[in-house]
């Protein structure tokens, strides 16, 4: 099954996870997540500079809401949209699953592979969920 | 050194006029912008013959706008500018026109906003680099996201929010011009369909459509014209900045209105205790409760405290979005700075009818564009 915007993250070798394509730029050693394209937006070096570096997903999730509205075509409401601290400095939005689960702000979560339909086919995208154990 | 717009000739708002704003209909943008337009000339008692330049502000209706509708009010040879900046774009003619006059290269400038609803395509959706999640670069989830982040630092409450809204519809149900003309209680507003977090339908700016214009003007053209000056209100200032990484607790947006405001206050010489009056970007409440922290009308974390006790309602401490802001009086993005100018114009001139703030001397508008952007203009009665 086709992955959902595969510039941004990998299926992990064991199939149950996530990895997220970050970059590091070689000039100010920063992350940049989604992945930096045309040079590092945080000392502006040209994109040369900038180096893949996969992250294994994993972060904390800081402040979430429920969206009630469909605000995207791309987006099934309603859906718990999270802010998620990956460490070294980034933190993304995303959409946490399963829908129903118990949230606590500071909770471990992590990048799992969801199907979902797109265009009338599946393909696998990006979800958090909280992290067991 | 950086120079001014007080280092400058001094620049007046000399004529204000709008076509009310309102949800999406087949009203042509030339009939409104030209309504808009013929008000403001009439308000500072010029012929169009008079305007060196225009600016206008518009984000969805097209290239050249400005030079397809100013040619049916008379091809005068005049200086045709187009501004796109997002929500922020008749702000943004208004600082081009104003520091044109100021330079010194005309004496007379227009800025004029205009625009219909549906054409508007976001630059981002362009930028090739992808995010996890669809809400990523949608402001209503960014705000609603920030609201519970104040929710968790400062106690702000569902209850707080909806009671923005009840003020600005308030206000605009009492505006000519307002895109919404009723009156919202407590119960409808918190009782509005469920959008984002705690925000409802009507705690989120409708779309719509309209125009607004203002005439800014130097003190030659008040000899060569014979413009009265005891109508004229001066502008202070003229700031923006785009948003920087984040520093602090504060989200970056958060930092970036507080940033422009301050430096609005040192350009024009004032403090944040002295503003009468502020027009700002309350495209969903939360961002009044935040945004009156940030300009300092109140202190950090007591916004809904300041909106409670009614620092901000017209009467109060300082008058925040007496036009009913874009909840009420609407946001059809190309007008809405200017329309900010036609309301603090009107309040600073004594002439807001049933909407004036007391003694108002000192105003503020102040935009946030998507990116973002912030831009802010202080204006004083002479």
């Amino acid at each position: 099954m086709r992955l959902d915007k595969p510039e941004l993250c990998l299926l992990a070798e064991d199939g149950a996870a996530l990895q997220l394509r970050a970059t590091r730029c070689t000039e100010c050693r920063r992350l940049t997540f989604p992945p930096a394209r045309y040079g590092c937006p945080h000392c502006g070096t040209g994109p040369t500079a900038l180096v893949e570096e996969l992250r294994d997903g994993r972060g904390r999730l800081i402040n979430f809401i429920t969206i009630h509205a469909k605000l995207s075509p791309d987006l099934d409401v309603p859906a718990i949209v999270g802010q998620v601290d990956l460490g070294d400095g980034l933190v993304e939005d995303g959409i946490i699953e399963p829908h129903g689960a118990a949230l606590v702000e500071g909770m471990a979560v992590h990048a799992v592979p969801v199907e979902v339909i797109r265009g009338g086919e599946a393909v696998i995208t990006c979800r958090f969920a909280p992290l067991e154990g | 050194m950086t120079i001014t717009l007080r280092d400058l000739r001094p620049v007046y708002v000399v004529g204000v006029g709008m076509h009310p704003y309102q949800f999406p209909s087949d009203t042509p943008y030339i009939e409104m912008g030209l309504i808009a337009l013929r008000s403001a000339l009439g308000d500072a008692g010029l012929e169009w013959a008079a305007v060196d330049s225009a600016y206008v502000g518009t984000t969805g209706i097209g290239m050249a706008a400005g030079r397809v509708m100013l040619r049916h009010i008379g091809s005068t040879g005049v200086a045709v500018t187009q501004v796109e900046n997002a929500s922020a774009s008749g702000s943004s003619a208004f600082a081009l026109a104003c520091l044109e006059v100021a330079a010194g290269r005309t004496d007379v400038s227009l800025a004029i906003g205009v625009d219909k609803t549906g054409d508007q395509v976001r630059a981002v959706q362009k930028e090739a680099i992808g995010r996890l999640s669809a809400t990523a670069d949608i402001p209503l989830a960014r705000y609603a996201l920030m609201a519970n982040g104040h929710a968790k630092a400062h106690g702000l409450t569902a209850e707080d929010m909806a009671l923005v809204a009840v003020k600005n519809h308030g206000n605009a149900s009492r505006n000519p011009f307002a895109q919404f003309r009723k009156p919202r209680t407590l119960e409808q507003v918190m009782g509005s369909t469920r959008v984002a977090g705690d925000l409802t339908a009507l705690q989120c700016c409708p779309r719509g459509e309209g125009a607004a214009a203002a005439i800014v003007v130097s003190e030659e053209a008040f000899k060569r014209y014979g413009i009265p000056a005891d109508r004229a209100v001066r502008v202070l200032s003229s700031t923006l900045r785009s948003e920087r990484e984040r520093r602090g607790d504060l989200p970056a947006s958060v930092t970036l209105a507080r940033d422009v405001a301050q430096l609005a206050y040192r350009e024009a010489g004032i403090t944040a205790d002295k503003l009468d009056v502020v027009e700002l970007h309350d495209a969903f409440s939360v961002e009044e409760i935040l945004y009156t922290e940030a300009f300092g009308l109140c202190p950090h974390g007591e916004g809904a405290k300041f909106l409670r006790e009614g620092g901000s309602a017209i009467g109060g401490r300082c008058a925040v979005n007496s036009s009913g802001g874009l909840l009420g009086q609407g946001h059809p993005l190309g007008p809405t700075g200017i329309g900010q100018v036609h309301e603090i114009t009107r309040q600073l001139r004594g002439e807001n009818g049933d909407r004036q703030q007391p003694g108002a001397k000192l105003g503020m508008a102040h935009m946030i564009g998507l990116g973002s952007i912030a831009i802010a203009h202080i204006l004083e009665r002479v």
